[in-house]
């Protein structure tokens, strides 16, 4: 775990409790429903609050434990397997892939968006092999159109195969 | 409603085909994805959470929990074949299972899981009637002052119990409380956070706590490329042993199933507090307690027993109240919260065919696993060796083309991307995922219950929290809140003055 990221992501959730709170005064409308003394505004105060107190007390351990040289103790963070290396590039690389096909799973269609999503994360995986690039960018894909379309009733988009499949 | 009409109805479940396909799918599924080390409970609820769109309420109950059943066997497969756990309940399992494994004695090692599992999962179902009965019967007395009671207590928690840091899981708790505020205001109906119409339906719950719980998990395994290897493919299936060698199970077994049922229905507790407490008990009333973490045949069936009664008593707050307890159960209740169903303590009486599919999906599950787990267990070895990357890559594809198929919308699917992106974060900086989603389908209601509350109480706060229940219920909260920040507390305390003190 970084202690630098750490202290950051402290402070992000801070500015968020800021901005739920300072949001939530310009365009929450109140006053409206007799009895309701508590109204729409007082829970995202709450939740505000709790953020900036709790994740400006958390950073000001973590900076704390840096400053003294003691260590920043469990605070239950999700660890790598160990000796085995470690590259968050890759997991971003994931991210921004799957949200492409997302996307692509709309526009582009099914049929093309999931093998080449296939494709693509598996390279970035190092994962080699013809055999399992057969099976998973051209079989899977087709198991599974059939398991969504045919027995769960689920219509996936065909895309820009739309006029050669209807 | 009683227990006979409880046991009725899941009997009168089975003469529809389609219940049938169901626990078979959901049993072998639940075994095959918890053999899988890295894919436990929650994630396996999150990769087949979609699909349960397509089927109606009860059948998605007994699917799930069918799966729960399956996950329970299969996460321990991998633990005893070859000592590697899938879960942290089945540490325990790894280091006595896997000893008695690697000394020869497989076949005693996988016949007191098999049984030990089997044992704990029919009997604490019987738990799981005996206590949902009564308290669904209850619900009447919820009114919204004990509503908020019991939203608060299990978001407490959940926070003091599952994370290690109390601070990071009550910010992560208000985090998943801002996401679920995002909409329309319960009372005024009048937008909040809300910048456009996408936003003004609110963020769907589903692809929220799916993106929280599972996609998270599964961004971060990509950080690392590695498999988790068996060298055992080539090993023939082990005969099952002779009765005599495993007359020792049977008491720590009850002890495993008794303390699996009430402490996994504790929220935060889980599988795995149940599986060391059971192990401990059955070490204490042990008569060759030398013999636990190095081959025990009793600690692997109070293990084993324990982590598969868990899931019965972990439901019991969940489908009793409407309370998950685990990152699970906020997924079983949000497969409700898909068919319409509103979770809370009228949910069984409003529905109660609910009740009926879950004893169902228990008890039919593990008929299932009587006849194929022990076949499968060996079997299981193969799909330990799939190369581990193409899972999660497949996974995440399921996900997407998951959750794009309950609404057909891109949004929904970009939400869950993104709650996952923000999970992944969580789980590696020690902010609880099981909190957050537990916020994100709690506080909408818990701020309706307040409001709805104080006006009927006058904003007389001696009438709001005087009432006997919440009163209750809000003091057991604030105590584990103070047991939580005590707990942090000391540890701080304790690893500065170990640090100062210096090595021995």
């Amino acid at each position: 775990m970084n202690p630098r990221v750490d202290v950051v992501l402290s402070l992000i959730l801070v500015a968020i409790g800021i901005a739920i709170i300072a949001i939530g005064e310009l365009t929450i409308r109140t006053g409206t429903v007799a009895g309701d003394l508590m109204g729409p505004r007082a829970m995202p105060r709450i939740i505000g609050g709790i953020l900036i107190v709790c994740a400006g007390a958390s950073a000001m351990l973590t900076v704390r434990s840096v400053s003294r040289a003691l260590p920043a103790g469990d605070v239950g963070a999700a660890e790598d397997e160990p000796n085995i290396p470690a590259s968050a590039p890759r997991a971003f690389a994931i991210m921004g892939l799957t949200t492409a096909y997302a996307v692509a799973l709309h526009g582009v269609g099914y049929p093309i968006a999931t093998p080449l999503y296939f494709l693509i994360a598996l390279w970035l995986l190092e994962v080699r092999g013809w055999l399992t690039y057969l099976v998973i960018c051209v079989a899977l894909p087709v198991a599974m159109f059939l398991i969504f379309a045919e027995v769960l009733g689920v219509l996936l988009p065909a895309g820009l195969l739309e006029p050669v499949l209807s | 409603m009683g227990i006979g009409d409880v046991i009725g109805g899941a009997v009168g479940l089975l003469g529809d085909p389609t219940m049938w396909v169901i626990l078979l799918a959901g049993a072998i599924y639940g075994i095959v994805a918890g053999a899988m080390p890295g894919i436990g409970q929650t994630l396996a609820y999150g990769l087949i959470l979609p699909f349960t769109f397509a089927l109606q309420a009860h059948q998605g109950v007994a699917l799930l929990l069918a799966t729960a059943v399956g996950v329970a066997y299969g996460n321990s497969l991998p633990a005893v074949l070859i000592g590697l756990p899938g879960t942290p309940g089945a540490v325990l399992t790894a280091i006595d299972g896997f000893a008695l494994y690697k000394r020869g004695e497989r076949g005693v090692a996988l016949a007191t899981q098999y049984l030990a599992a089997l044992g704990g999962q029919f009997v604490s179902a019987g738990f799981f009637v005996l206590a949902v009965v009564p308290l669904s019967g209850l619900a009447f007395i919820f009114l919204p002052p004990e509503l908020f009671g019991l939203y608060l207590l299990g978001m407490v928690a959940i926070i003091s119990l599952t994370g290690k840091s109390i601070l990071r899981g009550l910010a992560a708790a208000a985090l998943g409380m801002f996401v679920g505020l995002i909409g329309i205001d319960p009372i005024t109906n009048f937008p909040r956070y809300a910048p456009d119409q996408s936003f003004r339906t609110g963020l769907d719950e589903t692809a929220l706590v799916i993106g929280v719980l599972a996609v998270g998990e599964l961004f971060r395994q990509m950080r690392q490329v590695y498999q988790y290897g068996a060298d055992i493919s080539g090993e023939a299936v082990p005969k099952f042993p002779p009765f005599r060698k495993l007359r020792r199970i049977w008491r720590p077994a009850i002890i495993g199933t008794i303390v699996g049922t009430f402490v996994g229905a504790i929220p935060g507790a889980g599988g795995g507090g149940a599986a060391l407490l059971a192990y401990q008990q059955a070490k204490i009333f042990s008569k060759t307690p030398e013999e636990f973490g190095n081959g025990s045949i009793e600690g692997l069936a109070a293990n084993e027993a324990a982590q598969s009664a868990a899931n019965s008593g972990e439901i019991i707050p969940a489908l009793g109240l409407g309370i998950p307890t685990s990152g699970s159960t906020v997924l079983l209740l949000t497969a409700l919260m898909l068919q319409g169903i509103v979770p809370g303590p009228q949910m069984i009486r409003q529905t109660p065919e609910l009740l009926s599919a879950a004893v169902l999906g228990l008890v039919g599950a593990t008929i299932i696993l009587a006849i194929v787990g022990w076949k499968a267990a060996m079997l299981m070895v193969r799909v330990i060796s799939f190369d581990r990357q193409v899972v999660n890559v497949v996974a995440l594809a399921l996900v997407v083309v998951g959750v794009f198929s309950i609404r057909a919308r891109v949004f929904d699917v970009l939400v869950c991307l993104a709650a996952g992106a923000v999970g992944y974060f969580m789980l590696r900086y020690g902010y609880s995922t099981a909190a957050a989603a537990l916020a994100i389908i709690v506080s909408p209601r818990l701020e309706s219950s307040l409001r709805t509350g104080l006006r009927m109480t006058n904003y007389d706060p001696m009438e709001f929290f005087g009432r006997p229940i919440t009163l209750g219920l809000v003091t057991l909260a604030t105590a584990l809140l103070i047991y939580g920040i005590v707990a942090e507390v000391k540890t701080r305390r304790r690893l500065r003055e170990a640090v100062r003190s210096g090595p021995p």
